[in-house]
C-alpha cells in the first residue's frame, strides 16, 4: 500500500517569529482520493497546505511525493512536479483570454520558445473543456475578467490539469460559489479522481466536506487531533468536537423564532419597490419589524447583494425608496442611511470592508468620527470606545493600535461589526456574515446578532449558507434574477424549499 | 472570555509607531556626524544656513506630496505649480508693489491649480499620474505665456522679510516658517477628522465611501493642500531671490517625491508621517551638500540620491518581511 501514497508529510513543523503554526504533524493523501483537511482559522491548514505548494519550507519534518523525499522551493518547483494549489487569491490574469492564461508558461505553445501560439492554445483548451463536458460553460477566448468565481476556479484546476497535476490542493474552492456551481465544481473533482488525481479541500464548509471527501484530517492549534479518518466513519458532531476543541452543540443555536411574533412590532425598516440602475434588482417590497432577522437567500447573481447595497446607498436605486422608523429617505445616500440609523457590513471583507495596514481602532472609529466628530479627533477616548466595543464583541487582543490586518478571519468580521454597533444601529445590513469564519467565531457572531435583535435592533442578513438562514432568520426572502420569488416564514421554511424558490419557484 | 492584555506602555509604543522614522534618524545623524569629521566645513553655521535655504521650498513641497501620497495618489505638478503661481503673484506684485495682494495672487493661483487636479482626480476618477502630469505641462506653458520668458523683480524691499528676514538679527525667518508649517500638517494629519480621512481613503476608498467617508471631497482637498503648499513654495522662493524666473520649480517634483519616500511614505497609499518626510527633506539636502563639499563631481549627484531612495525603500521591505516572518 506504501507505493499508492502521493504525497506524504511526515512530522512536518513551521514557526513563525517562533510562533509554532504547525507541531509535528503527519499527513497522507493518496492517489484518486479526496482529503479534507480542516480545523479552525490558524490551525494550521493553510500552512500545511503551502509547504505542500511550495509556498512556504518546512523547518523540520519530510515530504515525500510517491515515496521520493521532496523540497519546494517554490511553486513552480512544485507545479513542475504535479502539485498545484488553488487558493482564493486566483493567479490568474484578469485581461488575458481563459485560453493564454492556460497555458500561459507551458514552454510547448511558444513557436521557437518566445512567439506565443495562440490557435494552438485555444484548440487544446477547447479540448480539455470537451473532456469535461464544459465547452459550453466556459469559452476560450472569454477574458478571465468576464467570468465568474466558479469559472475562475474552474479554468485554474484547468491549468493545473494541463501541467499534468496529480496533487491539487483546493483552498476554501466553494466560498464565493453557488449551490449549482459547487455541483459542477465537485463533478469535475470526481471525474479527475477517477483519473487518480488526489485532491486535498481545505474547507470550513461541513456539509460539502461530507459530500466530496473521503478522508478527513482535523488539526487544532498546529497539532493532528484526527488523521486520516474515513468520512463515512466519523460523525460531524465528532468532527466539530475536534475541530473545536469543545462540544458544539448547534452552532446556530435554537432554530429561530417564527416571524408572526414579530407582526403586531414596530415597522423599524420598509423597502418599497426597489430597482437598482443595472437591473439586478428589480421592484423589491419587503418589511422588517422591531428585534426581526430577515435572510436573504438565493444563488449567487440573483441580486441580493446589489439589492443590500441599494438599501445602504452605496450603489444608487433607479426607483422605489426605504423607509425607516416611519420616515422615508428619499434618494438615499450613505451618510443619509448612517443618520437615520442603518449599518452595512459589505460581503467583501478585505476589499470593501478593512483598512488592512491601519490600526483595528481606527477601523472601528470610522463611523463615529464620520457621524459625531466635528474636526479634531480625541485618540484617547476614541481608543477607549473601541476597545471597549472590541471587548464586547469578544475581539481579543493587547492593543488597540495593532493592524487589522494581523487579527483572524472571525475577529476582523466582528471588527467590521463593532464599528457599526458603535452608532447604536437601528437596522443593521450583514452581507455574508461568516464567509471564510471559523466554527467557533461563527457561533459568536451569531450570537452577537441574536443578542442585537433582542435588543430591537432589525437586522437583514444575506447569505449562501442555507444551514445559517434557517437557523438564524425569522422570515427569509428567496431571490431569483433580482426578485423575491419565495418569502418564507421560520416556522415553514426548508432546504428544499428555499432551493426551490431560488431556481425554479 | 475576553484577555485585554496589558497594554504596551506609551514609550514602547510611540517607538514602535514610530520605527521606520527613527531608523531614518539615526541614519541621518549618523551621517551628519561622519561629514563633520571628515570636512571642517560641513558643520558651520554658514553651511547649514545654506543647505537650509537650498531645501526650504523642497520642504512645502514634500509637505504636500506627503499628503497626496498618503491618499495613494500623487502630484507631479508641483514644480510646475511653484512656477506659474510664483511668476503670477510675483507679476501682480511688480505691478502693484502691494506684497499682501502678490502672495494672495500667489496662493489663490496655487490652490486653484490644486483644485483642478483635485477634481480630475476625484470627482472625474482620473488617475492621479496622468492627471497632474497633464497639469504640470499646463502650469509650465501658461509660467512662460504669461511672463513671456522674462525674469521678474524689482519688489517692494520688505517683500524680502519670509526669505532673507532674521529674528535678533540671526536665526532666519523662513526656518520658523518651515518647522512651523509641518507642526501644523502633523497636527492635522494625526489629530483632524480630515487627517485621518485621508489615511482610510489610501488604505482603502471604497471601505471608507462604505463607511460613509466623502472620498471625492477629501480627495479634493489633499490636492487643494498640496497645491496650496507649492503657494507657500513659491513665497519662500521669490521672497529669497526677489526675483521670479519662469524656470523656477523644474523638476522640483522628483525631489518632493524622493523626500517622502526615504521617510517611508508608501506609495499604495495609507501609510506615512511627515516627521519621515521632513527626515527626508533634510537628508537629500544635505546629501547633495556633502557631495559638493566633498568635491565629487555633481554629475554623480543623481546616482547617490537614486541608490538612497532604492536602499531606504528596500531597508523598509526588508524590515517588513522580517516582521511577518
Amino acid at each position: 500500500m506504501a507505493d499508492d501514497k502521493l504525497i506524504e508529510a511526515k512530522a512536518v513543523s513551521k514557526a513563525f517569529a517562533g510562533v509554532s503554526a504547525l507541531t509535528e504533524v503527519d499527513f497522507q493523501l493518496r492517489a484518486g482520493e479526496v482529503h479534507a483537511l480542516m480545523g479552525e482559522n490558524g490551525a494550521g491548514k493553510s500552512t500545511l497546505s503551502k509547504i505542500f505548494a511550495g509556498v512556504l519550507l518546512a523547518d523540520a519534518g519530510a515530504v515525500y511525493l510517491e515515496g521520493r523525499q521532496v523540497r519546494f522551493l517554490n511553486t513552480k518547483e512544485a507545479a513542475a512536479q504535479g502539485v498545484t494549489i488553488v487558493s482564493q487569491e486566483f493567479s490568474l490574469i484578469p485581461d488575458f483570454p481563459v485560453a493564454e492564461n492556460i497555458f500561459l508558461v507551458d514552454e510547448a505553445y511558444y513557436k521557437k520558445g518566445f512567439i506565443s501560439n495562440k490557435n494552438a492554445m485555444v484548440r487544446e483548451t477547447y479540448s480539455l473543456l470537451k473532456l469535461f463536458d464544459m465547452e459550453t460553460y466556459i469559452d476560450p477566448y472569454e477574458h478571465v475578467r468576464q467570468l465568474s468565481v466558479a469559472q475562475m476556479q474552474i479554468v485554474e484546476i484547468l491549468k493545473a490539469i494541463s501541467k499534468k497535476a496529480r496533487v491539487i490542493i483546493l483552498d476554501e474552492p466553494t466560498a464565493a460559489l453557488s449551490a449549482n456551481e459547487i455541483r459542477l465544481l465537485f463533478d469535475l473533482v470526481r471525474r479527475l479522481k477517477a483519473e487518480n488525481v488526489g485532491f486535498i479541500i481545505v474547507s470550513h464548509k461541513i456539509n460539502e466536506i461530507y459530500e466530496v471527501s473521503d478522508r478527513i484530517t482535523v488539526l487544532r492549534d498546529g497539532r493532528l487531533v484526527l488523521g486520516g479518518v474515513k468520512t463515512t466513519e466519523l460523525a460531524q458532531t465528532d468532527l466539530i468536537k475536534a475541530m473545536v476543541g469543545r462540544e458544539v452543540n448547534n452552532i446556530y443555536g435554537v432554530k429561530a423564532q417564527t416571524a408572526q411574533k414579530f407582526h403586531d412590532k414596530k415597522v423599524i425598516f420598509e423597502a418599497v419597490n426597489i430597482c437598482d440602475r443595472r437591473g439586478y434588482v428589480n421592484n423589491i417590497c419587503f418589511q422588517v419589524h422591531e428585534g426581526e432577522i430577515v435572510g436573504i437567500s438565493g444563488l449567487v447573481g440573483a441580486g441580493r447583494t446589489e439589492l443590500v447595497r441599494c438599501l445602504f446607498g452605496a450603489d444608487k436605486c433607479s426607483k422605489g425608496e426605504v423607509i425607516v422608523n416611519s420616515k422615508p429617505i428619499k434618494a438615499n445616500t450613505i451618510r443619509k442611511s448612517m443618520k437615520n440609523g442603518m449599518g452595512f457590513v459589505p460581503e467583501d471583507r478585505k476589499f470593501d470592508g478593512l483598512f488592512q495596514e491601519l490600526s483595528v481602532s481606527f477601523n472601528i472609529a470610522i463611523t463615529d468620527l464620520i457621524i459625531h466628530t466635528f474636526m479634531f479627533v480625541n485618540r484617547k477616548s476614541q481608543d477607549r470606545k473601541c476597545m471597549q466595543k472590541a471587548e464586547e464583541l469578544g475581539i481579543r487582543l493587547n492593543n488597540p493600535e495593532t493592524p487589522v490586518k494581523s487579527l483572524s478571519g472571525g475577529n476582523q468580521q466582528k471588527v467590521l461589526l463593532a464599528k457599526w454597533l458603535l452608532l447604536e444601529p437601528r437596522v443593521l445590513i450583514v452581507d455574508e456574515p461568516t464567509r471564510g469564519v471559523d466554527v467557533g467565531a461563527k457561533a459568536e457572531i451569531y450570537a452577537i446578532l441574536r443578542q442585537l435583535a433582542a435588543r430591537g435592533v432589525a437586522i437583514i442578513i444575506v447569505s449562501s449558507e442555507i444551514p445559517e438562514i434557517l437557523g438564524l432568520c425569522n422570515q427569509i426572502l428567496v431571490m431569483r434574477e433580482g426578485r423575491i420569488t419565495g418569502r418564507l416564514d421560520a416556522a415553514q421554511a426548508q432546504e428544499e424549499l428555499i432551493g426551490y424558490y431560488a431556481t425554479i419557484g | 472570555m475576553v484577555t485585554t492584555e496589558k497594554r504596551a506602555a506609551p514609550l514602547q509604543r510611540t517607538l514602535r509607531e514610530y520605527r521606520s522614522e527613527l531608523a531614518m534618524l539615526g541614519v541621518f545623524l549618523l551621517f551628519f556626524l561622519i561629514m563633520s569629521f571628515i570636512s571642517p566645513y560641513f558643520f558651520t553655521r554658514q553651511n547649514l544656513m545654506n543647505v537650509m535655504s537650498q531645501v526650504s521650498s523642497n520642504a512645502m513641497l514634500a509637505i504636500g506630496m506627503t499628503i497626496v501620497i498618503i491618499t495613494s495618489g500623487i502630484d507631479l505638478s508641483v514644480g510646475g505649480n511653484l512656477g506659474l503661481s510664483g511668476m503670477i503673484g510675483c507679476m501682480v506684485l511688480m505691478n502693484t508693489q502691494n506684497i499682501f495682494l502678490g502672495v494672495m495672487a500667489m496662493l489663490l493661483v496655487s490652490s486653484v491649480v490644486g483644485l483642478v487636479n483635485g477634481f480630475l482626480i476625484g470627482y472625474l476618477k482620473m488617475p492621479a499620474f496622468i492627471a497632474t502630469l497633464g497639469i504640470m505641462q499646463v502650469c509650465r506653458s501658461l509660467d512662460y505665456v504669461i511672463s513671456n520668458a522674462n525674469t521678474a523683480s524689482k519688489f517692494p524691499e520688505a517683500y524680502g522679510f519670509l526669505g532673507k528676514g532674521k529674528i535678533a538679527d540671526s536665526f532666519p525667518i523662513y526656518i520658523i516658517f518651515i518647522i512651523f508649517m509641518f507642526c501644523v500638517f502633523i497636527w492635522i494629519l494625526s489629530k483632524w477628522k480630515f487627517g485621518r480621512f485621508l489615511y482610510a481613503i489610501g488604505s482603502n476608498a471604497e471601505a471608507a465611501r462604505l463607511s460613509g467617508v466623502n472620498v471625492k471631497l477629501n480627495t479634493l482637498l489633499a490636492y487643494v493642500c498640496s497645491g496650496l503648499l507649492c503657494g507657500f513654495a513659491a513665497w519662500m522662493m521669490t521672497s529669497r531671490l526677489m526675483a521670479c524666473d519662469p524656470t523656477y520649480g523644474s523638476g522640483n517634483e522628483m525631489d518632493a517625491i524622493a523626500a517622502a519616500v526615504i521617510g517611508g511614505v508608501s506609495m499604495s497609499g495609507g501609510k506615512g508621517k511627515l516627521a519621515g518626510t521632513a527626515i527626508g527633506v533634510l537628508l537629500v539636502g544635505f546629501l547633495r551638500n556633502a557631495l559638493n563639499i566633498l568635491g565629487v563631481n555633481p554629475f554623480w549627484q543623481g546616482s547617490v540620491i537614486g541608490a538612497v531612495i532604492i536602499v531606504a525603500v528596500l531597508a523598509e521591505k526588508l524590515s517588513a518581511l522580517q516582521l511577518k516572518k
